[in-house]
């Protein structure tokens, strides 16, 4: 059904009599003359190991040709396998008539009826029926139902399980082409996942260089407090350098024989001192010699 | 029906692409992001390391105290908490500038200093960080 037009494509039911002309795109159900079937009881879980199986069980019943399997899970245990050569079935849709550009997926009566038990008839002479889980075309006498199979179909909402898609054969690569395409694409994959990992890898060596550094110069570890850390010792390192350049600058001023530092004294960011001169002349000197003094946080009080 | 299959797998296999390229974009802008953000820590850091070694790494500090201490015996030398004292009577002026110059000298952290002269006689009371 087309989502946006409401309008249902048509499944039609196809039988080696089938004669009329497809008019618009519709999806076909085959019946089981175009396919074998084998209902078959194996003692394994999955179906893709019945389908590992599959060639082995149809052997010498099948004609030459390329097949295809499928297999359908009936009951525990039980399943129903599907032959096909998609190849041979289509020359013979075509050969009957068919346009294969109208036909958009095949499916099998199989696949579509699979657990039901059904008894319907198709045309005056033929129906369909479940015999023992498997679907089978047979004539209208060994039926009891009056339903028509063509009015089931109407409303039938198909499975996955289709055996051919006009869409996937429109693509016109060869099979080897696309083995190609899935080991370049396979590649690459192996190449990107590399890279992810090498990606990832350099990654946590950062973050493992992260943390050395920090362990080895026994650092906080963020970065706020690495800041508070840093300004306490910028305030530590200038009061330090300022009381030593302090000392350091009156200590240069020369002093006469008689004249003496009596106290210095450093407490508190605070540098005090007093200092005995000979006369208000060289008091005059010294002051002007303090007023050259680079600036400095240290606070510096005098007695002369 | 192998065929479609096939087709599938290619599309599977792009879709990883696709996103793994994605993944690895996306991955290869964080982790320049966090490089650019580890150089720049490990140089603001650099300077707190400089700073720390400077002024809170205490062996050197340690070192240089015990020398003073054996050389110029101090008359009375007191640990209290995180402080050292020191204090020396009747220095002499040589002896008083060879202390200063290896306090002043040094990356001892110097908490107080006191320098008194009374009748020629020199006294220290030094008071540092450890």
């Amino acid at each position: 059904m087309s989502f946006f037009s409401g309008h249902k494509k048509q499944t039609i039911f196809i039988t080696k009599d089938f004669h009329k002309k497809l008019t618009e795109k519709c999806d076909l159900i085959l019946s089981p003359e175009f396919y074998w079937t084998r209902k078959v009881s194996l003692n394994v879980n999955f179906s893709y190991e019945v389908k590992k199986m599959a060639s082995s069980i149809f052997e010498g019943i099948l004609p030459a040709g390329s097949f295809e399997y499928k297999v359908f899970t009936l009951f525990k245990n039980e399943y129903i396998i599907i032959a096909y050569d998609i190849q041979k079935i289509k020359l013979e849709l075509e050969s009957m008539g068919m346009d294969m550009s109208k036909v958009d997926k095949i499916y099998t009566l199989q696949s579509e009826f699979l657990k039901d038990e059904i008894s319907l008839h198709v045309n005056e002479k033929f129906g369909v029926a479940t015999v023992d889980g498997v679907v089978v075309y047979l004539p209208l006498k060994f039926l009891e139902s009056s339903n028509s199979l063509e009015n089931i179909l109407e409303d039938k909402r198909l499975s996955s399980s289709y055996i051919y898609s006009y869409q996937f054969q429109k693509i016109s690569v060869k099979p080897t082409e696309l083995n190609l395409i899935i080991w370049i694409f396979l590649l690459l994959n192996v190449v990107a996942v590399l890279n992810v990992v090498k990606l990832e890898k350099n990654r946590n060596f950062l973050e493992e260089q992260k943390i050395a550094f920090i362990k080895e110069n026994s650092l906080p570890a963020t970065s706020f407090q690495i800041k508070s850390m840093q300004g306490e010792l910028l305030e530590v390192n200038k009061s330090q350098t300022d009381l030593r350049e302090s000392i350091f600058y009156i200590y240069k001023f020369k002093l006469g024989k008689r004249e003496s530092f009596k106290m210095i004294k450093f407490e508190k960011n605070a540098l005090s001192y007093t200092i005995k001169l000979d006369n208000k002349l060289r008091e005059n000197e010294f002051k002007k010699y303090l007023l050259k003094k680079p600036t400095s946080s240290i606070n510096i009080e005098r007695k002369l | 029906m192998r065929t479609q299959i096939k087709i599938y797998t290619i599309l599977a296999l792009f879709s990883i692409f696709l996103a793994l390229l994605v993944y690895m974009y996306s991955g290869e802008k964080q982790y320049k992001g966090e490089i650019k953000n580890y150089e720049i820590f490990v140089k603001s850091s650099s300077k707190l390391v400089q700073l720390q070694h400077k002024w809170s790494d205490k062996s050197e500090d340690k070192k240089l105290l015990k020398k003073i201490k054996s050389r110029f015996k101090p008359s009375s030398s007191v640990q209290k908490g995180n402080l050292q004292i020191l204090d020396f009577n009747n220095l002499t002026k040589n002896n008083l500038n060879r202390i200063g110059k290896m306090l002043l000298n040094s990356d001892l952290t110097i908490k107080v200093i006191d320098l008194k002269k009374q009748n020629d006689k020199i006294s220290l009371h030094v008071e540092v960080q450890i």
